[in-house]
């Protein structure tokens, strides 16, 4: 086939468009249309959630510190407590920001590179909120008990909670350990794979993505 | 009758442009999509982005380059991050294509051959592709794309040499009829 035959191709499709060239027409003047669900909607509705989630978090925080500033423990977990909700509000924050500044009209290559740095973002961000749960459960499992039930945890179990935040700081820096001799070369690939089992391929995808729109950018 | 309301104005301008340059959409559908539910949802979502984006929309520029940004825009979005229906394999379904009783195999053929050429391209490419075919200039293709004309004259040397490696032979008479680009 002759390459001017693409062109004539490309032509020829002008003609098999005419079923979705009625139904387009029929759409536009259809009030629907116009409300079409935005593509990125679902992760507007996450970042709303998890704003929402960093709320209650915050004001369990604020709940169990406020009133028991006199109990180092209890006024411990509750700082951290509410530290961690400020830090999911805040990342929730700038992911819907940075959502809310894409201007579909700019470039193509521009925007491709923003949605990719995004979806690089947020996957990160999923990965800052859930690690730190390896050590958060104690002081939150704390302050639930301090603030809904009325209980001091830590006093009745002591060891135990010891025990979980210690555990959890083997278990973080165990994770952190891995990782690195995970992504080692030596390892041939490893670390993507544990990444890809985590992230569900989003992170490699994402990352391939960037590294795309740079080489597209540049490519002269 | 009362005067027409703002928004009602701007609703009837925003489909008069939308009706002058529907091949856009159309053409963009079918370069992104092979299976006519994904076309018809694409060009839903098209449309709804143009909707938004319209306010925004400045008279003074070119509306088909504004409406070619969004449209690409939303179409590699999609590719690149929604799950889409499985497609069937192109050379099993040669009917899909032949919709019209006027359409001779021939004919067939070629599509389907442009539709595989078209399917082993990335995203970015498929657009370059796209505009490349719709006859703009390499500058109206760098303002769409937010690269170089020297970085679009490259990569349209490439494409045209993958052209020549999966369909033979004959760019010359397409590069010669470039030649007043």
């Amino acid at each position: 086939m002759a390459t001017d035959d693409i062109k004539l191709a490309w032509q020829e499709l002008d003609r098999r468009m005419e079923r979705q060239e009625a139904l387009l027409l029929r759409q536009l003047r259809d009030e629907r249309l116009t409300r079409a669900r935005h593509s990125l909607w679902p992760l507007v509705f996450g970042q709303v959630v998890q704003i929402l989630v960093g709320i209650v978090v915050i004001v369990l925080g604020v709940a169990a510190w406020q009133p028991h500033s006199d109990v180092p423990h209890v006024l411990i977990a509750g700082i951290v407590v509410h530290a961690y909700g400020v830090i999911v509000t805040m990342l929730a924050g700038i992911m819907l920001g940075r959502m809310f500044r894409i201007d579909y009209a700019a470039p193509v290559v521009v925007i491709q590179r923003q949605l990719a740095s995004l979806r690089l973002f947020y996957i990160r961000c999923g990965m800052a909120v859930g690690l730190p749960w390896w050590v958060l459960w104690v002081p939150f499992a704390m302050v639930s008990f301090a603030v809904l039930l009325g209980v001091d945890l830590y006093a009745r179990i002591p060891l135990a909670a010891n025990l979980g935040i210690l555990l959890g700081f083997v278990g973080l820096l165990g994770t952190w350990l891995f990782r690195r001799w995970a992504h080692h070369p030596a390892r041939g690939g490893l670390g993507e794979r544990l990444d890809d089992a985590a992230a569900g391929g989003s992170l490699r995808k994402a990352r391939r993505i960037v590294d795309e729109m740079k080489s597209f950018e540049r490519d002269e | 009758m009362g005067a027409k309301t703002p928004s009602l104005q701007r609703r009837q301008a925003f489909c008069a442009l939308i009706e002058q340059h529907r091949r856009i959409v159309l053409k963009i559908t079918h370069t992104y999509c092979r299976n006519q539910a994904d076309r018809e949802d694409l060009g839903q979502e098209i449309i709804g982005q143009l909707w938004r984006a319209f306010p925004s929309y400045d008279p003074a520029r070119s509306f088909s380059t504004w409406m070619y940004r969004i449209a690409l825009n939303v179409a590699i979005s999609r590719m690149r991050y929604q799950v889409r229906r499985p497609t069937v394999p192109l050379g099993d379904a040669p009917h899909e294509l032949a919709d019209g009783a006027d359409d001779a195999l021939e004919h067939d053929q070629r599509v389907l051959a442009l539709y595989r050429f078209i399917d082993a391209l990335d995203e970015m490419n498929r657009a370059l592709l796209l505009l490349y075919l719709e006859d703009h200039s390499n500058s109206d293709i760098a303002d769409i794309l937010g690269i170089t004309a020297t970085n679009v004259s490259t990569k349209l040397n490439r494409l045209k040499n993958r052209m020549k490696g999966a369909f033979g032979d004959d760019t010359d008479r397409l590069e010669t009829s470039d030649g007043n680009r």
